[in-house]
């Protein structure tokens, strides 16, 4: 019952989603039809094909239209690269999954054991070096770690060739190990703030009495970190996982640009520049489902989780 | 003030300092022309006359990364103040009225806030187009929701608060409360959020001109210059680390300096070595205590290294003959103190000595600030982070392997492990918050059977948690073992406290409060059990209360604490008897009381001013956007009547709906059916001071208030304010000190002048003294009894406490 109530709020989102989106575009001066036929046509050509793609019928009508063929699988045309949209996902989805399933296991693996450990020694010198680092990392825009790491690790020590991406289709291998990079650009900002919320999250609860009662059971405090402090801290950090899995997708966006991984969102990006609205429109929609579908399942956890206090 | 001088202040400071130079250097004038290119020039890389060098078209990168600063500086400051005005507004006026609106708002705010911000400013700048101008129109609409949500939630915690109640009470409007008692209490959130807000602003222009949709050539601006630059990163680095490095200062900068103000930042002190510190200074302090103390030590550290060759440690396993006849927890020399902000060690415990037989009950009683807790803390090693203890601490007991004496005073964190929970256990105030919220009963219990070499299977652990729950009179072992401790009332928290600490028979058991957070039945119950067990464990009980009640009935012998000294100690009959102290003397004489009702005029058959009749009140819990359901009753069919100059008294134990009676008597809240009739007006004083008096405010702004909502003349104000401050019986220069610099008793002297400042005739008092130490109990009682008078007032008192009432009250209500 409680998750049927939850799939229908979740679809009704994706619907009113969809239509906002669908809404933005109609909208917007210089429409599909002119674009197509570029600057040189005439109003009369222009009105013709307005007519024959059904631009002149209520917007209601085409949204529908617009719906139906997205539920069918057709995502639209691209103008710019004159293919059916679904076809360029195709293409670059695999890619982008990649680098940000990358991503997202650098940040587990690297800024967990960190939080805990400035969260067990605060004040020390190793923690405030840390912290420090911390907040250089976060004040470093993605780009521009992104164009380090390809001077410092790709032209610097050879260890790849910077532009020279390998798709996932030409093999696997070769495309994770050139992925490794963005996909630690991607992350390291990420990790800083992971840390940072993680160990300000131990610490809160390091102040809590239930933490001096472990004490006086004679637990030690690793001990009392990893079985007290973790899994309270980890309860308040599932919506921050939320907020974590959006910033990758951000930050993939820009860094595709960096290393020209041939993904979503250098697609998006590009589109946005030559108004290819279709792509533009499904990228959206894409994401927004994304979006929508995981902050469902992170609201449901941290409810099954609230239960027990 | 120290905020100031922290490292990260002045790093941030010296970085944002750095940026906002070339910015301001450059709105004077830049070293060269920022967009003429000259191809003699190209690439050339840093040198004297181009510091940072020139791009693939010759122009000088210093003058182009001043002109580009600035632009990012100006979008991010200009996204700030569109989002920043509009959204604290919104936030605001959400989080204070709340209702339908908020729900809206609130729905809005969170998809589009789940939502990656570049995208949103990319679907935004498809739309407008780019441009700079655009660029700050989708930013600012972008960071609208972030900072309302913020806002919303600081002020959503400021509004249950007493302070704006009173605020309420004293006729002051919405926008007044919402603008000038909230707002300034949440000023150092809404600048840390506007600083990050400002951040993210700077960087996600950035991007947005990195990816080219942002800022349009031939201006600059830091992002551009970085995506310009990457096609010749080879050729001409330069081009790209400078930008790159101004923006990040920038945003380093306002992280650092803002980070101080959030509390964010690591800068405090190491607290290992801070009680390292404290301990030195104290050992300087006592040098001849020390001295004796660092004898013991070489010994233990001898006995350490003879430990490590392999020759049994001597004071623990040699039979101590002595050690028999003497005390099991003997404390000696014991001073404890706490950093404080001016460096030197703030003492708090003053050379305590004190010995404990096996078996005794042993009480310790005194107000709060005495040292009473942190002596009990600083046995167990487990004060709080900033304070440390000098002195020796050792405990002496016996097993198969006959005495042992443990000297703990030399032990670290890690050496006490042993001995917590097996020799020595504690149980706390709270059984709410000092068990685990997340973690079942059976998890808990059981770790505590970690201790020594014996590993228990599971069936043996089961056997011995249930065998302990049994043992504190809790028979419903399965589901308890299985629960959460939300799920579980005080009192068998507090049980479970209890059979926890009593699992591995300790020798001693240190009990910091435990009733205090109980209601008089549990608390009964619980005191009876603590003797059953202490009886057939022959454990020694350190009890620590406020309440010389209960530890008259519980204590065999009593300490009486003052300032951190024992100013008097004896048979706990004795000295209840006869006190020979003078401190003990005020202590017993308040805890029994003054007949203030006596001394209270009362005019005989006077008018009834209070007439409530068949009142309902309950409450609801808004669900979604349907309507309000009424979930929990209050009061039922409700009938009051009280005459004019009386003391009318209200006793019961909490959650009975007495502060909701006092809450709809001055008109906060409504009643739901029923009628109040009520000849004059009404005042109200809040139980806790602490939280019914606006922190950010001085004494003489709050007790003027009142008059400013009513537009009395300034002159007048003040001097109806001043002489409030002699009737409450502080002195004059305190007008000016803020409310966070007065004690707990000082707080409800003014909260009560607050409330006499619109003068009413009838006065709500919600537990005014609850909070309160009992000496100040009295000083506050006889204040209110003197006002009594004065102003003819007519008291309504609620309260839970029996004896105060009596004592009190002209006119009894038990519910």
């Amino acid at each position: 019952m409680k998750a049927a109530r939850k799939i229908l709020s979740m679809a009704a989102a994706v619907v009113v989603l969809s239509f906002v989106t669908f809404l933005a575009f109609a909208v917007l001066p210089g429409d599909a039809a002119q674009a197509r036929l570029g600057i040189d046509a005439t109003p009369e050509q222009v009105e013709a094909l307005r007519e024959e793609m059904g631009l002149n019928d209520n917007i209601f009508v085409r949204y529908g239209r617009w719906a139906g063929g997205v539920l069918r699988g057709d995502l639209g045309t691209s103008i710019r690269f004159r293919c059916p949209v679904s076809d360029l996902f195709k293409q670059m989805l695999p890619n982008t999954l990649l680098l940000a399933g990358l991503a997202f296991l650098i940040i587990l693996v690297l800024s967990f054991p960190l939080g805990m450990l400035y969260a067990r020694y605060p004040g020390s010198i190793g923690d405030r070096f840390g912290v420090f680092l911390n907040q250089t990392f976060m004040a470093i825009p993605g780009f521009f770690l992104g164009i380090i790491i390809s001077v410092v690790l790709g032209i610097g020590l050879k260890l790849f060739v910077p532009g020279a991406f390998v798709s996932y289709d030409e093999g696997i291998g070769p495309c994770l190990e050139y992925l490794f990079f963005p996909a630690l650009s991607i992350a390291l900002p990420k990790v800083a703030m992971t840390v940072r919320f993680l160990r300000s999250a131990l610490l809160t609860e390091k102040q809590k009495e239930y933490v001096r009662t472990a004490r006086s059971k004679g637990l030690g405090e690793w001990e009392i970190i990893w079985k007290h402090l973790m899994p309270n801290a980890l309860a308040a950090s599932v919506t921050f996982l939320g907020v974590i899995v959006s910033e990758i997708v951000a930050g993939s966006i820009v860094i595709e640009q960096v290393f020209g991984v041939n993904g979503l969102g250098r697609l998006l990006v590009s589109s946005v520049a030559n108004r290819d609205y279709d792509v533009v429109q499904a990228l959206v929609l894409y994401i927004g489902i994304v979006v929508i579908v995981l902050n469902g399942v992170i609201e449901t956890l941290v409810q099954k989780g609230g239960e027990n206090e | 003030m120290k905020k100031y001088r922290s490292f990260n202040f002045i790093c941030g400071g010296v970085f944002l300092g750095l940026t906002a130079l070339l910015v301001l250097w450059g709105l004077i004038r830049t070293p060269y022309d920022p967009t003429s290119i000259n191809a003699a020039l190209k690439n050339c890389g840093p040198s004297l006359s181009h510091p940072f060098g020139t791009d693939q078209l010759g122009r000088d990168v210093l003058s182009r990364v001043m002109v580009g600063a600035r632009t990012s500086f100006m979008i991010g400051a200009a996204t700030i103040l569109i989002g920043g005005v509009i959204g604290t507004v919104i936030g605001a006026l959400a989080g204070y009225f709340g209702g339908l609106f908020d729900t809206i708002v609130m729905r809005i705010n969170d998809s589009l806030l789940a939502f990656p911000s570049i995208l949103l400013a990319l679907v935004l700048v498809c739309i407008f187009g780019t441009g700079e101008k655009n660029v700050i129109l989708a930013l600012g609409i972008l960071f609208i929701p972030s900072i309302a949500r913020v806002v919303r939630s600081e002020i959503k915690k400021q509004v249950p608060m007493d302070y704006v109640a009173n605020a309420k009470l004293l006729g002051a409007g919405k926008m007044r409360i919402l603008f000038v008692h909230i707002l300034p209490n949440i000023r150092a959130t809404l600048l840390v959020t506007m600083a990050v807000g400002f951040n993210n602003a700077v960087l996600a222009e950035a991007g947005l001109s990195y990816l080219g949709l942002g800022v349009q050539p031939p201006k600059a601006s830091l992002g551009r210059m970085l995506s310009e630059g990457q096609s010749y990163l080879r050729l001409s680095p330069w081009t790209v680390l400078f930008p790159g490095l101004i923006l990040a200062l920038c945003v380093l900068g306002v992280t650092l300096i803002s980070d101080v103000y959030s509390g964010n930042s690591a800068d405090t002190e190491d607290p290992v070595k801070a009680r390292r510190k404290i301990r030195r200074i104290l050992r300087e302090r006592y040098p001849e205590e020390s001295a004796q103390e660092c004898a013991e030590a070489a010994d233990a550290l001898m006995a350490d290294e003879a430990e490590s060759a392999g020759i049994i440690r001597a004071d623990e396993s040699k039979p101590a003959e002595a050690a028999q006849a003497d005390a099991v927890l003997t404390v000696k020399n014991l001073r404890i103190a706490f950093a404080s902000d001016s460096g030197e060690p703030n003492e708090v415990v003053h050379g305590i000595s004190f010995g404990m037989k096996p078996g005794e009950k042993l009480g310790i009683v005194g107000e709060s600030g005495s040292g009473k807790s942190v002596t009990a803390l600083s046995v167990m090693h487990l004060l709080p982070e900033k304070g440390a203890a000098i002195g020796d601490i050792s405990v002496t007991y016996e097993d198969e392997e006959g005495f042992h004496k443990v000297d703990m005073s030399h032990y670290n964190a890690k050496e006490m492990q042993r001995y917590r929970g097996a020799e020595i256990a504690m149980v706390f105030q709270e059984p709410m918050s000092s068990l685990n919220p997340s973690m079942k009963i059976r998890r808990q219990m059981a770790e505590m059977l970690t201790h020594g070499e014996r590993r228990w299977t599971k069936e043996e652990i089961h056997e011995r948690l249930t065998e302990a729950l049994l043992e504190v009179d809790l028979q419903d072992t399965e589901r308890i073992l299985s629960s959460y401790p939300s799920k579980l009332s005080g009192g068998q928290r507090q049980r479970i406290m209890i059979a926890m600490a009593m699992i591995n028979h300790p020798k001693v058991l240190i009990c910091d409060e435990p009733t205090t957070a109980l209601d008089a039945e549990t608390q009964e119950q619980i005191l009876t059990l603590l003797t059953r067990l202490q009886k057939k464990y022959q454990t020694a009980i350190l009890f620590i209360s406020h309440d010389l009640g209960i530890v008259k009935r519980l204590c065999d012998r009593v300490m009486v604490f003052h300032n951190g000294v024992v100013v008097e100690e004896g048979e706990a009959e004795k000295l209840f008897r006869e006190p020979e102290d003078a401190y003990t003397k005020q202590l017993i004489a308040a805890s029994e009381g003054a007949d203030f009702a006596k001394t209270m005029q009362v005019p005989e058959d006077s008018e009834e001013i209070v007439k409530v009749s068949h009142l309902h009140m309950a409450f609801g819990r808004v669900h979604g956007l349907r309507p309000l359901k009424y979930r929990t009753k209050v009061l039922t069919n409700y009938n009051l009547s009280v005459k004019r100059g009386e003391v009318y008294g209200i006793v019961g134990r909490s959650g009975t709906g007495k502060s909701t009676l006092a809450k709809c008597l001055c008109g906060l809240l409504r009643p739901l059916v029923g009628t109040m009739e009520i000849k004059g007006n009404v005042g109200m004083v809040f139980q806790d001071p602490y939280g019914s008096l606006n922190p950010s405010k001085s004494v003489l702004w709050l007790l003027e208030e009142p008059l400013r909502i009513r537009k009395v003349p300034k002159e007048e104000r003040k001097a109806k304010a001043k002489e409030m401050l002699l009737a409450i019986g502080l002195p004059e220069e305190y007008g000016a000190r803020k409310i966070t610099e007065l004690s707990g008793g000082q707080r409800q002297r003014v909260a009560i002048g607050m409330a006499l400042m619109s003068q009413p005739e009838i006065l709500v008092l919600d537990e005014p003294v609850s909070a309160l130490d009992v000496t100040v109990q009295e000083q506050i009682l006889a204040l209110l009894a003197e006002l009594h008078n004065r102003y003819h007032l007519t008291y309504i008192f609620i309260t839970h406490d029996r004896a105060v009432m009596n004592r009190f009250a002209t006119k009894i209500e038990v519910w």
